[in-house]
Parts: structure tokens; sequence; C-alpha cells
């Protein structure tokens, strides 16, 4: 009898320690999935702006590489002041509509759109981007922003009724470009 | 996953240790730095966030969650300012 009573404890005993061990594993699991997921949660936020300032950074290369094409070309303004066509702040891209809206603010501005795409490995940049329809954009204190892209900004310079005083050969080099940003190479 | 419980930014402002509630009861210890993308010849361009530690640091209550997020500053060669909100879960 007592050696049955024992067999019985015995097997009692070990069907708690099961249990509390079932229990226990089960708490461990759901507190590893709790933690994977903050983990997920942490490396989403961290990838989000990563990506973010990732894009900011392509944007400020183009930037820079604009403004070099940009460098020394200016136009009078209506009051005679020159109007330089850098590109500084990422909100306000230099769109001749904006320097003055003149037939030589466009020729000035083909000029410098088709020396940017021509120099180095600009438009390899810009094709290894995907830049040549990311959103341009001229954002005013107050009223409606403009949007552009390069490669509806080089057809539209490109056409032989299009404001400017660029002459043809600049024209045909921007159709190339504007051809070849249709179907850029695939990366 | 519920905002951060508490957010510890270090004294000098390069890190940050974000403390979050965990559902099962707990709380996990994040560390991230602040990174900033340069771009040569035109500036900053970008910041964000970047994880620093890929090592988990669990605790049980909000103050030793603190406590084990000074311990990561200090690891990192900085410290953070006292924590603000010493409530435990």
């Amino acid at each position: 009898m007592t050696r049955r009573i024992g067999f019985f404890a015995c097997g009692a005993a070990l069907a708690l320690a099961m249990c509390s061990c079932s229990a226990q594993t089960e708490r461990d699991r759901m507190i590893a999935e709790a933690v994977a997921a903050r983990e997920a949660e942490a490396r989403a936020t961290e990838a989000a702006g990563r990506e973010i300032a990732e894009g900011l950074k392509i944007r400020a290369e183009a930037m820079k590489r604009w403004s070099a094409a940009a460098a020394g070309v200016t136009v009078k303004g209506p009051d005679g002041a020159p109007i330089d066509f850098a590109w500084t702040d990422r909100d306000k891209f230099p769109h001749p509509s904006l320097k003055g809206g003149s037939a030589g603010a466009y020729g000035a501005f083909a000029g410098v759109l088709l020396a940017f795409l021509r120099s180095g490995d600009n438009f390899e940049f810009l094709a290894k981007n995907k830049l040549f329809k990311a959103e341009l954009h001229y954002v005013p204190l107050d009223g409606k922003v403009s949007k552009w892209t390069f490669a509806d900004l080089a057809e539209q310079l490109s056409q032989p009724g299009a404001p400017g005083t660029h002459d043809e050969a600049t024209r045909k080099a921007l159709k190339e470009f504007a051809d070849k940003m249709k179907s850029p190479p695939k990366a | 996953m519920a905002a951060p419980e508490q957010i510890i930014t270090s004294a000098c402002g390069e890190y940050r240790a974000e403390v979050v509630r965990l559902p099962t009861g707990g709380f996990v210890v994040t560390m991230f730095r602040w990174r900033e993308e340069w771009v040569p010849d035109y500036g900053k361009a970008g910041e964000f966030w970047e994880r620093v530690s890929r090592s988990v640091t669990i605790a049980d209550t909000l103050k030793r969650a603190a406590e084990l997020a000074e311990e990561e500053f200090r690891s990192l060669g900085t410290t953070g300012p006292a924590p603000v909100d010493e409530d435990e879960g």
C-alpha cells in the first residue's frame, strides 16, 4: 500500500511538474513572440527612416550635380538683376517659369538641363536612382505647388514649338535624352 | 504594439533608449543612435534613428528597464538623464 501511495504521489508530482513546465514553456514562447514583434517593429522604424534619409541623400546629390551644371549661367530678371539656376532648396526646383519666365530663361534652362544630362555619369545616376520621373517641385509659401519631372522637361523643351531661345542642336539633343528616358536601360 | 512606455535620450543627444511594454508583461529596451547622412559639397541630406544593439534587453519592471538603458548608455561611452517616470509596470 505504501508503495502504491508512493507510486501515486510520484505520478501526481510528475504530472504537476509537467504541467508547470508546459505552462512555463508556453509563457516563454509568448514572451519570445512579443519580443520578436517588438524587434520587427524597431527594424521597420529604422528601415523607414533609413529609406527617407537615403532618398534625401540621393536628391541632395542630384541637386549638387544640377547646380554644378548650372554654375555661371544667369539670365536677366524683370528688374535687370541676374537670376541663376542653382538648385539649393529641394522644394524649390529652378524651373524657368519661376526665373522670370522669359524666352531667355527657358533657353538658358534648356542649356543647363542638357549640360546636366550630358555631364559625367549624371544620366546613369538618374537612371540608377529612378529619378527620370521623380517629382521635382516648387513649393511656394502659399498657393499651388508646381511639379515637373526630368523626362517631361526634356520632352517639352525638345519640341519645335517649345518656348526658349535654345538652338536646334540643343532641342535635338534633349529629344534624344527624352527618348532614352522613356525606355531607360534595364538596371 | 503600443508606443514606447518611456524614451530616454542620452546626455549627448546621440543615443536613445526606447522602453516598450510587452503584452505578456515586462519591458524591452531597444537602443538607437542618431544617424546623419551627409553629401560632400552639399551638407546634411537626411537623418534617422538607427538601431545600435542587436541583442535583446528584457526587464521585469520599468525602473529596471531604465537602469539597463543607463548601462547601455555607459557601455556606449555616454550617459542618459535620470528617468522621469519611476512607475513600475
